[in-house]
């Protein structure tokens, strides 16, 4: 449930490798890939799609192999 | 206690409808990890010497890696094992995409499928529990039409994942396979044919169960390090240069032993398309079903292959689960399909340069025709070619054909035949089966132009130019495939880094040294295969081990997830019981492993008289010989011997019974 105090995930596009862990991780599927990438960076990057889903659990940040995904106030 | 591995798997009778769990003991994943380990275990322990492949006695297996969702990097490949119905003997194929750790969330380590249904039906999977669901409405549909619908229909909170059949494994095309994140196959072995004999049309994975490693905190260290290498990008050439590339390793008299580093950035750069007009130019690709060479299909007609087509036509970049370097890609295509995934080399080599044909726009379309009815790309491009030469020789006749005119490069024709292929329709019932058993109809000396090793079609990879392939397709227990070894895949392993028992390959040396059966290649060789059996036990790409033993942290990976403290050596002793447990698995099941050499033309008897392969030919009786004996397996025949056997599996501790 959302509170004053929920945290949502920041994701820090210059340490993120794009693998979908976080995306896999998200219980509520509230995690999407960008649909389209550019020239210079064709990555398909997670991004939070839904906030009204997120449930604040924090998984996506915890089990992030590269330290890219920071929980912070909405 | 948290291992990495969930110690259960599922056990589904679509005859009786029967589900039940069963608990796996700690000491079966000690002695053959998870995913295809796991596998090669119980389909030895369950399947019956003379099941029917498209019985009700063979079993098909999903099975999911230890290392995946442990916080490991490049271990999201799950795995489907059977008894294959083109080979007769041990099946397996693996994908990539998100449905490998969706496997663990619900709760186990594998899904074995029994029995056959009565009618089509799927199944869903959640959190320990599973049902068997009606499929009518399925039946007949397409691959991503079949896991939209099931996305959809089972989403509760977190997206379902699918791996589902098309119509091709509904016909029981022995080249068919099983597919999963809207095309994306596991193609190889025939084993979506199994799937459709089953009358079971998908799995849906809901679960949401956590995947708990042991030390996560030294998961994350040792990914961060590895990703310092996946990670590392130079500029690079252009496409076009590629092929020049490929032409100047083809004149010179020697080659430097490969850095996997190289591979990596031409895979972060274009994918496995990067290969594409090199391969060619350098011999490495088969061209027109073998007899061809890189002069038949030379730089002005394989310029439509050229990398940059394929990267300009990318949207974006597609990451399997835990890949950090996207070698998939999401494609913008005209006509029928707006979109597909981006032809991976071997479907572009096998439905271009194999049949010489150079229309890219018909390459786009068949990749996403076969990912859709789910059909090997492979098989159907290496029967297409041979169906061509068949024609050429007069074997088949337009009365044969449907009026088809079979010629080399008649893109027209080559498209309709996989149409019939897939549809069944005509001489494409012929030919849905693969070319060995094609041939086998045909007669009149057919089998000469089908290139297969056990009934299963050659990968675009030619042994003529590094005759490490040429042994594993002939002598592995899953034969003709290209994902296992070669001689510049030992190069880049780079296993000697860590253990140090094995052969340094030299820096530079000349080509003419490749071909010379010698010990040193015969263990690595072996080592290839033992070390690719660890990788498909936990799950790992095998473009992830071409970074090097030294950069890939896979060793300490497993042991901080699982809690061992097992070394290098222990993991490939562990790859060659497993090695030993597939080829048991064939000579249970009357498989003669010498029926698996390919046919003279693949090893260069006669040698080609010019191309970059000219004047080549493999000793591959030797090479074959010398690769069983590190087995311990009869030289001669490929049995292993009696000593050597898997020792039985004590069903309660899972330690060996003595």
């Amino acid at each position: 449930m959302k509170t004053e105090n929920s945290l949502i995930p920041a994701f820090i596009r210059k340490k993120c490798m794009a693998c979908k862990i976080c995306v896999d991780d998200c219980p509520v599927s509230c995690i999407g890939v960008e649909a389209s990438g550019t020239g210079k960076d064709p990555h398909g990057y997670p991004f939070l799609e839904d906030e009204t889903l997120c449930i604040h659990c924090g998984q996506c940040a915890e089990n992030c192999p590269v330290a890219a995904i920071q929980m912070a106030a909405a | 206690m948290d291992k990495g591995y969930t110690g259960k798997i599922l056990n589904v009778n679509l005859s009786t409808g029967d589900i039940s769990e069963e608990s796996i003991p700690d000491g079966v994943y000690e002695r053959f990890l998870a995913g295809m380990g796991l596998g090669a275990y119980i389909l030895n322990r369950d399947i019956p010497a003379n099941a029917d492949p498209l019985g009700p006695d063979n079993v098909l297996g999903f099975v999911a890696g230890i290392l995946t969702g442990t916080g490991s990097l490049f271990t999201g490949r799950w795995t489907v094992v059977g008894k294959s119905p083109l080979t007769g003997g041990w099946g397996d194929a693996n994908c990539g995409g998100m449905l490998a750790p969706a496997i663990k969330r619900c709760g186990y380590d594998g899904i074995f499928i029994r029995g056959c249904s009565d009618t089509p039906v799927y199944l869903e999977i959640k959190n320990g529990k599973a049902a068997i669901h009606a499929a009518d409405d399925l039946w007949g549909k397409d691959a991503v039409e079949t896991e939209a619908i099931l996305t959809e229909r089972c989403r509760k909170k977190k997206i379902p994942r699918v791996a589902c059949i098309g119509t091709a494994g509904e016909n029981r095309s022995l080249i068919s396979g099983i597919c999963t994140d809207k095309g994306r196959i596991a193609a190889r072995s025939g084993l979506g044919a199994v799937m459709g004999a089953k009358k079971l049309k998908a799995l849906v994975f809901t679960g949401t169960r956590k995947i708990m490693p042991q030390d996560r905190e030294e998961m994350h260290r040792l990914s961060r390090k590895c990703n310092r290498w996946a990670s590392l990008q130079i500029p690079f050439v252009s496409g076009s240069m590629m092929g020049k590339i490929g032409a100047l390793m083809r004149m010179l008299p020697t080659q430097m032993a490969m850095d996997g580093m190289l591979f990596k950035i031409m895979l972060s750069k274009w994918g496995t398309t990067s290969m594409n007009q090199m391969s060619v130019e350098m011999g490495d690709s088969p061209i027109k079903n073998w007899k061809g060479t890189n002069k038949d299909f030379d730089a002005n007609r394989s310029r439509t292959v050229d990398p940059d087509i394929f990267r300009q036509c990318e949207i974006v970049k597609y990451h399997c689960y835990s890949c950090p370097i996207g070698c998939g890609g999401i494609c913008a295509t005209s006509g029928k399909f707006s979109e597909t995934h981006k032809p991976e080399y071997e479907t572009v080599l096998a439905l271009g340069g194999l049949c010489l044909n150079e229309d890219a726009d018909s390459i786009f379309y068949l990749n996403e025709l076969l990912n859709r009815a789910g059909m090997d790309s492979i098989s159907a491009g290496g029967t297409v070619a041979f169906a061509i030469e068949c024609f050429e020789k007069g074997l088949i006749t337009k009365d044969d054909t449907d009026g088809l005119e079979l010629s080399w490069g008649n893109t027209d024709a080559i498209v309709a035949l996989i149409e019939k292929m897939i549809r069944r329709e005509g001489i494409g019932d012929l030919l849905a089966d693969g070319s060995k058993a094609a041939a086998r109809k045909i007669g009149k000396g057919a089998q000469h132009f089908a290139m297969h090793a056990g009934g299963q079609e050659l990968p675009m990879h030619d042994g003529r130019c590094d005759p490490g392939f040429a042994v594993h397709y002939a002598a592995e227990p899953s034969p003709g495939k290209h994902t296992v070894g070669a001689q510049m895949y030992y190069e880049m392993y780079r296993l000697w880094k860590k253990i140090k028992s094995l052969p340094k390959p030299d820096m530079v040396y000349f080509k003419g040294r490749k071909y010379v059966a010698d010990e040193a290649k015969a263990i690595s060789a072996a080592a290839c295969s033992k070390y690719m059996n660890v990788l498909n036990g936990t799950g790992t790409c095998i473009f992830g081990a071409f970074l090097g033993a030294d950069r890939l942290p896979l060793f300490d990976w497993i042991n901080a997830a699982t809690g061992w403290a097992k070394t290098p050596e222990e993991y490939l002793a562990i790859g060659e019981e497993v090695q030993t447990l597939r080829q048991s698995f064939n000579i249970k099941h009357g498989i003669d492993p010498r029926q698996n050499i390919p046919g003279p033309r693949v090893t260069g008897q006669p040698a080609l008289s010019t191309g970059a392969n000219k004047g080549r030919s493999v000793d591959l009786e030797t090479m074959i010989r010398d690769y069983w004996q590190q087995f311990d397996w009869d030289p001669s025949n490929g049995h292993p011997r009696p000593e050597v056997m898997p020792p039985p599996v004590d069903p309660l501790t899972g330690t060996t019974q003595v």
